[in-house]
């Protein structure tokens, strides 16, 4: 999938992946490659931008924390928004999915 | 943090010290993550993305929650300038019956005006793009309502009341150009982003 497939896609994509659980920027990328099997073909500083989007908005809440070891992180989490906007994107998604998947089927004419 | 690559960023975000600095932290997380996988700081950056790139996005998610702060100074100016022009009204004894003058048409409709746009801006607060030219519109509806209210107050401003008429057309003229410059900062945001 290339960056721009997944532009419109990528705030969803990050919410998503921090259903699972707080984590800093760096740790989103990650996770986000490893899911997407390195599908995801996107330049990762725009990952960044994207958190900050969602922050400013107010379906994430970021906070410092200060590991054992190491620079101090920048740490995302879901506000209650953020879970109620993924809700709504997974079934948004569900529906755009099913429509598109129903021309793509093979003698779906 | 990063020589060259991170000047280059903070450069084309220096418009905004707060966004500059956030790409800042960004970018010395990601490098310092980088460099402990083992990655050399060429590549770390490449794979961080095009410098132009980045900094347009820094900018394009900023912008709705800066345009949405605008609008909340925008709506406070439009509440100043009415309360001092009813202020100056009722301490100068502008009777409200007698026949319009030209200063008090200007003072009065560009105030409707100005505040009929702030209205149109509040309903596209979701629509960044059509934001700003309704903001814009109010800004300047309501800079001609408060240099017509001056201009009426100006005879009286020798009298008792001068240095309060003085005192508000400050404020209002500092609240103008407070909001002034916000709008161009918004058509930086838009020019990067």
């Amino acid at each position: 999938m290339n960056a721009e497939m997944l532009k419109g896609h990528l705030d969803t994509v990050i919410l998503a992946t921090l259903e699972r659980g707080a984590a800093h920027g760096y740790a989103v990328i990650e996770e986000i490659r490893r899911r997407s099997g390195g599908h995801f073909d996107l330049p990762e500083g725009t990952v960044y931008p994207a958190l900050h989007r969602l922050e400013l908005a107010g379906l994430l809440a970021s906070d410092w924390v200060d590991p054992p070891a190491g620079r101090r992180k920048r740490v995302y989490a879901l506000t209650a928004a953020g879970r109620d906007a993924l809700g709504e994107r997974r079934t948004g998604w569900a529906e755009f999915a099913r429509a598109v998947g129903a021309f793509l089927e093979p003698g779906s004419a | 943090m990063s020589g060259d690559y991170g000047r280059a960023l903070q450069r084309e975000l220096r418009f905004d010290r707060e966004l500059a600095e956030r790409a800042r932290e960004d970018l010395a997380e990601y490098l310092d993550e980088m460099a402990a996988a083992g990655l050399d700081r060429d590549e770390a950056e490449r794979r961080f993305g095009a410098v132009e790139d980045i900094a347009r996005s820094y900018a394009s998610a900023a912008l709705p929650a800066r345009l949405r702060q605008t609008l909340k100074a925008a709506g406070w100016l439009a509440l100043a300038t009415f309360l001092f022009m009813r202020w100056r009204s009722i301490a100068l004894g502008f009777d409200p019956f007698a026949q319009p003058t030209l200063l008090s048409l200007i003072d009065g409709v560009g105030f409707l005006i100005g505040a009929a746009a702030l209205i149109v801006a509040w309903r596209r607060r979701s629509d960044s793009a059509g934001m700003r030219a309704p903001l814009l519109f109010a800004g300047a509806a309501i800079a001609v309502s408060t240099g017509a209210s001056l201009l009426r107050a100006l005879p009286a401003l020798g009298g008792p009341d001068g240095v309060l008429i003085l005192a508000t057309g400050a404020v209002q003229l500092g609240l103008l150009l407070w909001l002034a410059g916000r709008l161009r900062l918004i058509g930086r945001y838009r020019r990067v982003g």
